[in-house]
């Protein structure tokens, strides 16, 4: 299973921010850093996980996330574009 | 609150940037991505790359100590000199190396609290620029086989050591057999060893990978998962790197004495024919 994503900020992509996965019991299981595209790529189990960003510049993103079995999800993280 | 039982084992990133440029503080960045280095590093950083530089080439195995000194002589390295070493996700890498200078006998050596993320968050300098170092000579001490545990002391330890996995708790389980952010392929079986108990890396550390307090890694480790400060203990992964973290945790922040980092870990430990396992997935 795979869960890829990307890291946005107004709606464009931020490099640089770290990405961690967090199990349902809170645990941090896994960190990654945004490449050029603000893209992250994690390969963890099914189940409900927790995405924590931090972006350059001191701000924090969260999402939760359910993944199923078998599943790939592609998902952004951050604020929405600007209106 | 009472302090680590080594303080001067950390730096942190505001000291580290206010001595930039001071040519007695030898800065090294050792990272699991190797190309981390080459995307930008702390002025005045050299490299080490784990894999070409920490690993024999016809051998799984750490360098020779002949090879540890030409290693660190090459890069205008002393065996007396202060060294900070830092990298990428929360030191796991640059705690491997503190352990491995620590395995030759390299006194004055410290990790960067927080690592290349905190630098990197903190809006701190990065450059592209090479340094330009001399060579010196590097004596390299003996080996320290009191903080490296074998496959043999590992089986021969079971029931009786303290076994400290430090993986993820799905790791431990079986369930993965790697570290969420890498791919899962891997031949031998997924578990850990019988008797080991589970404490991840990661509570020893806070969000922005420094190291917790004294008081909250005595809470982790000795009332929280049980641990005997005053017996062996063996800590472990996948590779040795991340328990090399917990390595750091244990013998230099807390001050037990008799700890060792079974490098050889999972990825050996696992495929090995014969030894008992134990797993929460069935096959």
């Amino acid at each position: 299973m795979r869960l890829h994503g990307r890291v946005v900020r107004q709606g464009a992509p931020v490099e640089g921010a770290y990405v961690q996965l967090i199990g349902p019991s809170g645990e941090f299981t896994a960190e990654v850093r945004t490449d050029e595209s603000g893209r992250f790529l994690f390969y963890p189990v099914a189940g409900h996980w927790m995405l924590r960003g931090f972006l350059p510049g001191g701000s924090r993103v969260e999402r939760e996330i359910e993944l199923g079995t078998g599943q790939t999800l592609d998902v952004d993280l951050g604020d929405t574009p600007a209106a | 609150m009472a302090a680590y039982a080594n303080p001067g084992v950390l730096i942190s990133t505001a000291e580290v940037a206010e001595r930039l440029g001071d040519p007695a503080l030898h800065i090294v960045e050792v990272d699991e991505d190797t190309a981390a280095y080459e995307r930008g590093h702390i002025p005045g950083a050299v490299a080490l790359d784990w894999r070409k530089d920490l690993q024999q080439a016809n051998a799984r195995d750490v360098v020779d100590r002949d090879e540890f000194a030409r290693l660190l002589g090459a890069r205008g390295i002393g065996e007396a000199d202060e060294v900070v070493l830092y990298g990428g996700n929360n030191n796991w890498f640059a705690a491997y190396a503190y352990w491995y200078f620590k395995y030759y006998g390299h006194r004055r050596v410290r990790l960067m609290d927080g690592g290349r993320k905190k630098w990197e968050l903190e809006g701190r300098r990065l450059t592209n620029d090479l340094p330009v170092t001399s060579p010196v000579s590097y004596a390299a001490g003996a080996p320290d086989r009191a903080i490296r545990a074998f496959r043999d002391e590992v089986l021969a330890s079971l029931g009786s050591v303290q076994l400290i996995d430090v993986r993820s708790p799905e790791e431990f389980s079986g369930v993965l057999a790697a570290p969420a952010h890498l791919p899962q392929e891997q031949a031998q079986r997924n578990g850990h060893i019988p008797g080991a108990r589970n404490v991840p890396w990661s509570r020893a550390t806070n969000e922005d990978g420094t190291f917790r307090s004294s008081d909250e890694l005595r809470d982790i480790y000795v009332r929280g998962a049980g641990l005997d400060e005053d017996a062996s203990a063996i800590a472990y992964c996948r590779i040795g790197e991340r328990s090399a973290h917990t390595w750091v945790v244990l013998h230099e922040l807390l001050g037990m004495s008799n700890v060792k980092n079974y490098d050889g870990s999972w990825t050996e430990y696992g495929s090995l024919v014969g030894v008992p396992i134990e797993s929460e997935v069935a096959r």
